[in-house]
């Protein structure tokens, strides 16, 4: 009975694993494939899948384009790394003044962080592309990347001040006996031990700043289009360049994929710590 | 007495906080007014779609030498600003809202009447070979309060196109008259997983959204969205007859026709040769013939789109050029855009790109007609009505309308319960328009 049960057991849990892997990847996979098939195969009906007329054509396509990929994908790359880098520096001072520093109505001003994500982004953007027009912010890096702040930063905040909470108190008070300032325990003691929950918070703020499209079309014009847009762009009124589109959007993942590769056992320890201790 | 007491209660240190923060404040104001964007007067800018949907000379491929002169010889640059087309109306709206000064010409496609605040009149300045050169009925989607608020700069009315060798199959040598006929020979042609007919039903809104498909029928079926007063005027046996030859065609159309969003979607099926008929825009012609979309190629043709009890009707695609009021140069746009009419570049236009001139002339011209046989059939459609019904809350109304005939296309309500609901929304829509 006990090595039916265990047998049942580790069936549905495998069953399990693997049917919400699949329907994690499929997307994916048929991203994939979407875009090594050209466009007369896509627009069959039924579509046609031969594997004879697979090709890497649309990646050559979308360089060769005057669609602007490239310049889409260094635009979301400078965008995003700055925001990412930003946001962590003044999210984490934030949040560990907001934790530990005892700060007159602290709760208050938490809330009212929160508060600043309930806005849907549709309300504040004819009133955000006035400011961003009047102070010649419109089409630039810089003007993206205060928008990206805006809503970043308060999840950075509430993501590291959690984690802070949880650094045992003994270790500050000890750095405190030792004549450290805050700002000072805040550099050589918290921040060295926290850098799991940094690079996770780091990698999340990167893929949506990455990935954000809605502020992007509006607050951008020629020059600073980034890659989410450049993506959107294959796809017309009257004709959809499906193969480039998906071609595009698999080249734009790959920095994304890279990161999360690069960076999975500071992801993975960072959002561990932070449930676990949060 | 009071007010004695609160100056006194204003220490030095105070009155030093309060004269900085005002100090602060005017030097604000005065950075944020020098940021505004100023035009040099020598640049316009131009918001339109990317190409292949319908783009001027710089943003498509076509009359590039002759762009380049002009901006030489006009002392002018021009900058483009070429959206993803589902984002085109989102932007101009947030441009449009923030009152400030973005574009100089903007391209339009039905959204005049919302947009007319924003839009000056011109074409009364256009030099007067241009204007009698162009159909007079190609300003009708365009005036609003009086007011010829743009340009028309491609003829693009929906006509049918059809696949001859699957109509040849049957015996039938020329395209449906009626929509009886057309309803006989899509019954014959359905089978063996092909279909008769085939169209984008999926989205509810806007030009190419189900409602304005149906406006065809209604106007063949001798009805009308809007009396002589504004008032919706089609809840009558006309609104509800055109409604019903969509539905009964559904049982001879590619079920997937619920669910296709654009008219890409629905000629991928006929360019598949998996459906024998639709109806499509002018430009759908080239990719229809592409070896490289098609599998159709030589075999489609095009006519008027079949006639009801009141003869053929169609829409009109409304691709135009338009003025923005915050020009600084809306004479340098002007400009700009009578070259975009200019005859030569109207046939290249058509020539290179696929999109119809407006210019009768170039219409007319035997090399376009060669280029494009579909031309000539698109200019006999404009014989007749091919009314969009735009206003201000064209999006509203078709949105109101379209999802009740897709309900009535998916079976789930009557022709005349659909016809009835969508009314009764219009008059509400219609009421707040004031």
């Amino acid at each position: 009975m006990p090595i039916i049960q265990r047998f049942l057991t580790r069936f549905f849990i495998r069953f399990g694993l693997i049917t919400f892997t699949l329907l994690a990847l499929g997307p994916v996979i048929w991203a994939v494939v979407t875009s090594l098939l050209p466009l007369s195969s896509l627009t069959s009906h039924p579509i046609d899948l031969n594997p004879a007329n697979v090709t890497v054509e649309n990646y050559f396509l979308v360089f060769a384009s005057s669609r602007g990929l490239v310049s889409g994908l260094i635009n979301s790359l400078i965008i995003a790394t700055f925001t990412s880098a930003v946001g962590l520096v003044i999210g984490s001072m934030a949040a560990y003044a907001l934790a530990r520093l005892n700060m007159p109505n602290s709760s208050r001003i938490l809330m009212m962080i929160l508060a600043t994500q309930m806005f849907p982004g549709i309300v504040i953007v004819i009133p955000l592309f006035l400011v961003m027009s009047r102070t010649g912010l419109v089409d630039t890096h810089f003007g993206l990347i205060i928008v990206y702040l805006s809503f970043i930063l308060p999840i950075v905040i509430w993501i590291l001040k959690g984690f802070f909470e949880s650094v045992p108190m003994e270790l500050e008070r000890a750095a405190a006996v030792d004549g450290a300032s805050p700002f000072q325990t805040f550099r050589y003691i918290v921040l060295p031990i926290s850098l799991p929950p940094l690079f996770a918070t780091g990698v999340f703020a990167f893929i949506e700043a990455w990935n954000e499209f809605f502020f992007a079309i509006i607050l951008t014009r020629i020059h600073v289009k980034t890659a989410s847009i450049a993506i959107a762009e294959f796809s017309g009124q009257y004709q959809t360049l499906y193969g480039q589109m998906l071609a595009s959007a698999v080249l734009a993942s790959i920095p994304v994929v890279a990161l999360a590769i690069i960076f999975r056992r500071f992801i993975l320890e960072g959002f561990v710590e932070g449930a676990i201790k949060a | 007495m009071n007010s004695n007491r609160l100056v006194n209660r204003i220490s030095r240190r105070d009155f030093l906080k309060l004269a900085g923060a005002g100090a602060a404040s005017v030097a604000l104001a005065n950075f944020l007014a020098s940021c505004a964007p100023k035009s040099d007067g020598g640049t316009l800018n131009v918001l339109v779609p990317a190409a292949p949907d319908p783009a001027p000379p710089g943003v498509g491929q076509f009359s590039l030498d002759a762009f380049e002169q002009w901006k030489k010889n006009n002392g002018f640059e021009v900058t483009y600003e070429a959206p993803p087309w589902p984002q085109l109306h989102d932007k101009m709206a947030a441009n449009f809202a923030s009152g400030q000064y973005v574009h100089d010409i903007i391209y339009m496609s039905g959204w005049v009447p919302e947009f007319a605040d924003y839009l000056i009149d011109f074409a009364d300045e256009l030099p007067a070979d241009i204007i009698a050169d162009l159909p007079p009925s190609s300003f009708s989607t365009l005036t609003w309060g009086g007011k010829r608020l743009g340009v028309i700069f491609t003829l693009s009315l929906l006509t049918m196109f059809y696949n001859k060798e699957m109509l040849d199959g049957i015996g039938v040598k020329e395209a449906p008259k009626t929509w009886d006929e057309l309803k006989g020979v899509a019954k014959e042609l359905t089978g063996g997983g092909k279909y008769g007919w085939v169209l984008n039903y999926g989205a509810p809104e806007g030009i190419g959204g189900v409602a304005s498909y149906w406006m065809c029928f209604l106007q063949q079926a001798g009805g009308k969205l809007y009396d002589d007063k504004g008032q919706p005027s089609f809840n009558n046996a006309a609104g509800v007859d055109s409604l019903q030859c969509m539905v009964d065609l559904m049982e001879f159309t590619d079920p997937g026709s619920l669910s296709y969003v654009g008219i890409n979607d629905a000629t991928n099926v006929f360019a598949a040769g998996q459906a024998a008929m639709m109806m499509n825009w002018p430009f759908m012609w080239k990719p229809a013939n592409d070896p490289a979309t098609s599998k159709v190629v030589g075999k489609v043709n095009a006519a008027v789109l079949p006639a009801g009890p009141a003869g053929t009707a169609s829409i009109d695609g409304t691709d135009a050029y338009t003025i923005t009021s915050l020009s600084p140069n809306p004479e340098g746009a002007r400009k700009l855009i009578e070259f975009y009419l200019d005859a030569e570049v109207q046939k290249r236009q058509v020539l290179d790109t696929g999109w119809l001139p407006i210019r009768l002339s170039v219409l007319n011209d035997p090399e376009v007609q060669a280029a494009a046989p579909n031309a000539a059939v698109v200019l006999e459609q404009a014989k007749n009505p091919y009314d969009s019904y735009v206003t201000p809350d064209y999006n509203a109304v078709t949105t109101a309308i379209g999802v009740e005939i897709q309900k009535a296309l998916a079976g789930t309500q009557s022709a005349a319960d659909s016809i009835k609901n969508a009314s009764d929304q219009v008059i509400e829509i219609v009421k707040k328009r004031g």
